[in-house]
């Protein structure tokens, strides 16, 4: 019986294909970190993406404490860097792990919705839900980040301030 | 067997291409992208094979029986590379439909690959080798893959409140 190596090749894809589905969420971990690596390298988001992808990392594979300190530090470079803040306010913010890794979830989500509202809606929805959005925010900055001010007295003078520095947010 | 199943079975392409239209033009309505390519992939990878299957009905049995399985398979692979690319590339996160879609494409190759091993390498051939194994299983798991992207395309994108918006 003569059988040809090429009449195995069709068994050989179904085996890749089964492996490849079961570590689906590792495979489609990888391939978008080499996307962005190729693809995306000039985009402003690189940076901070990489940073949280390091980040990620050294959190999932326990990494001593030391090493997530320098990756903190590397973080807080990166938001105090000049083309992060207006030169009024460098050096000023310093951020801990716990709020760090709030910002990430509230920037992922904000930045979700934004995409969805810039694809998605009406112009008329887009002012509604904007709005909802800077709210949104705001009760998010109040929640994670009391400063400490709003630690020593709770005026809705503050509050107040606070909004309308907030409404103007392009 | 009634005679409505088996038409249901043999004829199972040309009903998916028909049913497969209304998911794709749905996610179109709906702006769901991820389902809205993965439907065109899928619609094309049934079209062509349904191209194919005729063109290779003038062939002899044994090339056929070479051929047959091996193409099929090669398509779906295809379909599955194309569309987790595709994923990769616009930094879409795979829905669990899309997850569950891949299941169901692996049994499909899985069975493909089986067919062909049965056939070609161990050389056991039936009389009626399309009317088995190939639409007892095949047929109907692609039906389960076209239910699954009408539901997935019904259901839109959410929106902040969670409903969908359309």
């Amino acid at each position: 019986m003569d059988i040809q190596l090429a009449s195995y090749i069709p068994l050989l894809l179904a085996a890749v294909m089964v492996v490849m589905v079961l570590a689906f969420a590792l495979l489609e971990q990888n391939l978008k970190a080499r996307v962005i690596a190729r693809l995306y390298k000039n985009a402003p988001f690189y940076q901070a993406h990489r940073l949280l992808q390091q980040y990620h990392h050294a959190v999932n594979n326990r990494a001593s404490a030391d090493e997530i300190e320098l990756i903190t530090q590397e973080v807080n470079q990166y938001f105090n860097s000049p083309h992060q803040l207006p030169s009024g306010r460098q050096g000023q913010t310093t951020l801990t792990q716990e709020q760090y890794q709030q910002f990430a979830h509230a920037h992922r989500i904000l930045q979700k919705q934004i995409n969805f509202i810039n694809t998605d809606m009406s112009a008329k929805q887009r002012i509604m839900v904007n709005t909802q959005i800077k709210i949104d925010c705001l009760n998010y900055a109040e929640t994670y980040c009391p400063t400490e001010e709003n630690l020593k007295e709770k005026s809705s003078a503050d509050h107040s301030s606070m909004v309308s520095s907030i409404a103007k947010m392009p | 067997m009634s005679e409505i199943l088996q038409y249901i079975l043999y004829y199972g392409d040309k009903a998916m291409i028909v049913i497969c239209l209304v998911p794709v033009f749905m996610s179109l309505k709906n702006k769901n992208w991820p389902i809205f390519s993965f439907a065109l992939l899928y619609i094309t990878a049934v079209a062509l094979r349904h191209i194919l299957s005729s063109y290779y009905s003038d062939f002899p049995q044994e090339e056929k029986v070479y051929i047959w399985y091996q193409t099929f398979e090669y398509l779906f692979f295809g379909t599955f590379i194309a569309s987790v690319a595709l994923h990769a590339l616009l930094l879409w996160t795979t829905t669990k439909a899309i997850k569950c879609i891949y299941v169901l494409m692996t049994i499909n190759v899985c069975f493909y690959a089986f067919m062909h091993w049965q056939r070609n390498i161990m050389g056991w051939n039936e009389y009626d080798w399309t009317w088995d194994l190939y639409t007892w299983i095949v047929v109907p798991i692609n039906y389960i893959i076209i239910g699954i992207l009408l539901v997935a395309s019904i259901k839109g994108v959410q929106g902040r409140d969670g409903h969908s918006i359309s």
